[in-house]
């Protein structure tokens, strides 16, 4: 242990550095104390504004769902725009294949192809 | 001098003991109550908010939600003059004057004066300034497509408990475990954060029907409601290979958005709560089973010229004079006295055992509350005449859903399906904690289940009891079934009430869906080729096209597209 005489240079040096440290290390507690209150007041004012978005969020979630309720299409593809639920007869429909660069045509009857070879990627181009 | 020093000292310290005495007061004499008193000053606890997992169909999309509303409550002890706090707040609310004030005059420091307010009426709420007041943050299920599908989907109560249907039935897996979180708070009433999740959701259940199909089934029930002036109706749309319910309908129905305004009869889901007799679409079961057993075989003849059959006392007649006809044509004319004599032939054990293995007079085990099992006697019960009833489907009670069930096994192949309304079930995180698995029994070979198809193809042809259930571009397999009701009064079967139906499926060698219409008490006309194959007929083209179901006649009109 090392000892120091009263009136030593090192006595009067670590003394007050001691005392500085001393003072720093409460100030420094005390700050960081104030600082996470204070955050604490942060993060519970951002979580009161989460919930309110969130609030929003699920009214809107409601409204989007009724928007796009089929009655709520029906009624406006009929009514607004005009539109008529197509006869069978008249709708082409769609096979979609193997992915790769975006080819289309009708079916092997009319062209003599082979689904295996559209589904490789096919020779014919739209 | 010095005596100024004593004095001082000793007022210090006089000073300081004091201090001494009232911190060993605080710390330690009265340290348990003082500690109490300060937490309850100082903490603030607050409920987890419980959110029901939302409801959606197959394609994700919403067909039950939560809004975040919230509910009024009062402190009566602290409320100053009821009579004004009431009449304000019934111009506001909407709520009678005299119920408000009840609240507010009653016993004791918390009162609730009215559950889920909107936002709107919050705030008029909050401009009152009423001292006393106080909100809770609340959510209320919500059913952004109304009527669709309601008794399917059920309904919850106030405090968010499921009462009817799916709601009822999954309530374990859509609620979650609720809780209280302490908050700290300081002298102004802020709160410190804890960390905490505040809410708690439950998980989300993904259904099998598909809101388009129920839509389109929805829209056709009205129009037979409506052309037939029925007292009511169902429809239930079924994958034949998996027994996933597509869509399924009743009618009268109501909306789970307003429970108050609506009756009990209309929240029955008749497709499984009600049974019926069956009538002409429960002679797959003598069909089959005479094919399965080799006890016909197609170009077995029947006499059924003179269009009655006598059993015991029992006269039963045909709709219409037939002739000689082959098995194939008893199914496929509908004949009551060719499907008899099939079924004599058969006997009554045979036909008992086969009824119940395609799931008659029991529950077919669908994932919906409330589903009864229908009736057949077993043949030591059965009486003298019953030979004559249960094979034209009499005698026998049973839901429109086992009947589905029945048609389906002969769709895909011979195999029973479970019918089912809830596929997989999603966490709030949109993991999968829980998926549907299907029970298939074989009840009768392929081989008989592909020859009945053939006969149930011929029911919608030329010739048959449902023309007017074909597809232009497919081809229907069905039967209709016209069947009187019994009367309450009389005990006996009514002259003037049916119940009219159709079951099949589209396309019949490549089935997508196996679909049955029934309508009871229809006006004007009673026979199910006549009331509900037309329906049928406009749900499938409807649902063909809406599934991309190719017709059978547009192989070169198919266009591919590869990427």
């Amino acid at each position: 242990m090392i000892k120091f005489a009263p009136r030593s240079i090192a006595f009067c040096f670590f003394k007050p550095l001691f005392f500085v440290l001393l003072l720093s290390g409460i100030f420094g507690i005390v700050w960081l104390r104030s600082s996470i209150l204070t955050m604490e007041y942060t993060i519970s004012e951002l979580e009161t504004k989460k919930m309110e978005r969130l609030r929003e969020a699920k009214m809107l979630l409601a409204e989007r769902a009724v928007l796009l309720s089929m009655q709520k299409v029906e009624r406006t593809a009929v009514k607004t725009l005009g539109l008529v639920f197509p006869d069978r007869t008249r709708v082409v429909q769609v096979k979609g294949v193997a992915q790769g660069p975006l080819k289309a045509s009708y079916e092997k009857s009319r062209y003599g192809f082979r689904d295996e070879s559209v589904a490789e990627g096919g020779h014919f181009t739209r | 001098m010095r005596k100024r020093g004593i004095i001082l000292n000793t007022a210090i310290c006089f000073v300081f003991a004091i201090v001494i005495v009232r911190l060993f007061d605080i710390m330690i004499l009265n340290h348990e109550r003082l500690n109490t008193k300060a937490k309850m000053q100082q903490l603030k606890g607050e409920d987890i908010r419980v959110r029901r997992g939302m409801i959606l169909d197959r394609h994700g999309r919403e067909l039950a939600v939560n809004l975040e509303l919230e509910s009024l409550y009062c402190d009566p002890a602290v409320i100053d003059s009821p009579e004004e706090s009431a009449t304000a707040l019934s111009s506001v609310t909407g709520k009678p004057s005299h119920a408000i004030l009840s609240k507010l005059s009653s016993e004791g420091h918390f009162a609730w004066i009215e559950r889920k307010l909107g936002p709107d009426t919050i705030k008029k709420v909050k401009g009152l300034k009423v001292k006393g007041l106080g909100f809770v943050n609340d959510s209320k299920r919500y059913y952004p497509k109304g009527h669709l599908a309601s008794q399917i989907i059920g309904f919850v109560n106030i405090d968010n408990k499921g009462i009817e249907g799916i709601e009822l039935k999954y309530d374990g897996y859509l609620n979650s475990g609720g809780g209280k979180v302490l908050f700290s708070r300081d002298a102004s009433g802020k709160t410190l954060s804890q960390g905490v999740e505040m809410e708690s959701k439950g998980n989300n259940l993904v259904l099998t029907l598909d809101e388009g199909l129920q839509y389109m089934v929805e829209v056709e029930l009205d129009r037979a409601m409506d052309q037939w002036r029925a007292s009511a109706a169902t429809a239930i749309m079924m994958d034949p290979f998996t027994g996933e319910i597509l869509a399924l309908a009743n009618r009268p129905s109501f909306s789970p958005n307003s429970i108050s305004g609506s009756k009990n009869f209309e929240r029955r889901n008749r497709a499984i709560t009600d049974s019926y007799e069956p009538g002409s679409t429960f002679k797959i079961i003598v069909g089959t089973a005479a094919l399965e057993e080799k006890v016909v075989s197609l170009d077995s003849a029947f006499d059924c010229s003179r269009g009655v059959i006598e059993i015991g006392r029992r006269v039963v007649h045909d709709a219409h004079k037939h002739g000689v006809l082959t098995f194939k044509e008893v199914i496929q004319k509908s004949s009551n006295v060719g499907s008899i004599m099939v079924g004599m032939r058969l006997g009554k054990e045979r036909i008992y055992r086969y009824a119940k293995a395609f799931g008659f007079g029991e529950k077919t085990g669908i994932d919906l509350p409330g589903e009864i099992s229908g009736l057949i006697r077993p043949p030591e019960r059965w009486s003298g005449v019953s030979i004559g009833s249960v094979p034209i489907g009499q005698e026998v009670a049973v839901t429109p859903l086992q009947v589905l069930r029945a048609y389906s096994a002969i769709a895909n192949g011979g195999l029973l399906v479970t019918p089912h309304v809830v596929s997989h079930i999603l966490s709030p995180e949109g993991e999968e904690v829980w998926r549907q698995t299907y029970e298939a029994k074989r009840v009768i070979s392929q081989r008989t289940a592909e020859t009945f198809k053939d006969i149930l193809k011929t029911v919608t042809e030329e010739g048959g009891t449902a023309k007017s259930a074909s597809v232009s571009g497919n081809n229907v397999a069905g039967k209709t079934g016209t069947a009187q009701i019994i009367d309450p009064r009389t005990r006996r079967y009514s002259a003037e009430k049916f119940v009219s139906s159709f079951v099949g499926f589209v396309p019949a060698d490549d089935p997508k869906i196996a679909m049955i219409v029934v309508v009871y008490e229809p006006k004007g006309q009673i026979y199910g080729g006549v009331v509900a194959a037309p329906a049928f007929k406009r749900i499938a083209e409807n649902a063909l096209s809406y599934l991309n179901v190719p017709r059978e006649d547009s192989h070169g009109n198919m266009l591919v597209v590869a990427r």
